[in-house]
């Protein structure tokens, strides 16, 4: 589904986001960072990129983004998708620990971008 | 790469997707018993038999991790079930976590769903190509 709803102003991780930016924006600031050498930081807005996703999905279906998880599986079912928005979530998830981590391979990053990046582009 | 070759890759194709099922059936029971670090670890071993399986039917036998998922892209591509990419990266981060203990319940359990998904994606393809082609790939 498209949506168009307000970009989400906190993030569900507990962190504050950049106030309003919407997933295309940290999708944009995560692929400059990525450009520019900084795995850990592209990383890190990659999942925030998804996170604000999440949040525009809940707004537009009136569903509660407290917990992504109940979440994913709630968008799923309501869509029909077998694992669809877990499987995202899942691969946004190991963005942020790879963040902290540091352990995924070059060649796992740019999967897990590319991930994202389709996710971003379907939904909104 | 010599047809001989091709046709012994082809033949280790079955015991690669056996060897799949039984690593997930021991997940499954593994996790049921509460381990679940050990538990992810085999279904990790089973989403990668499940690659080596169709990547043997096909003729051919990836044995680094990157060329697997190289190899696992073209067949998803193949397919037409490219968003299974997702389900593999979980596989890769259940084996992360016997490692390093990383993921809370929730993660877990959405990383163990998308994995065994894929496991049972990746046996579907499998055995669809083996009676399209009546296993002589």
């Amino acid at each position: 589904m498209n949506v168009a709803t307000p970009a989400a102003s906190k993030s569900k991780s507990g962190a504050e986001s950049e106030s309003a930016m919407t997933p295309q924006e940290y999708l944009a600031a995560a692929e400059a960072a990525l450009a520019s050498d900084r795995p850990l930081e592209g990383s890190h807005l990659l999942w925030l990129a998804a996170e604000a996703a999440f949040v525009r999905l809940a707004q537009a279906y009136r569903m509660d983004s407290a917990d992504l998880h109940r979440l994913a599986r709630a968008l799923d079912e309501k869509e029909g998708r077998e694992m669809y928005y877990r499987g995202k979530l899942g691969t946004a998830s190991g963005l942020k620990h790879n963040a902290e981590m540091d352990y995924l391979e070059p060649y796992e990053l740019e999967l897990s971008h590319e991930s994202i990046c389709h996710f971003i582009k379907e939904v909104i | 790469m010599t047809t001989g070759r091709a046709a012994a890759f082809r033949r280790r194709a079955v015991g690669h997707a056996e060897n799949a099922r039984r690593y997930r059936s021991n997940a499954d029971a593994l996790r049921q018993q509460g381990e679940t670090e050990s538990a992810g670890e085999l279904l990790y071993g089973a989403a990668k038999r499940c690659i080596n399986a169709i990547a043997n039917q096909q003729g051919d036998n990836p044995v680094k991790t990157q060329v697997k998922v190289s190899v696992l892209r073209s067949i998803l591509l193949r397919a037409g079930r490219s968003g299974l990419m997702d389900g593999w990266q979980a596989a890769a981060r259940l084996h992360i976590h016997a490692d390093q203990s990383h993921l809370n319940p929730d993660e877990f359990n959405t990383d163990w769903g998308s994995a065994r998904a894929f496991v049972a994606a990746m046996l579907y393809i499998y055995h669809r190509d083996n009676l399209t082609t009546g296993g002589q790939l």
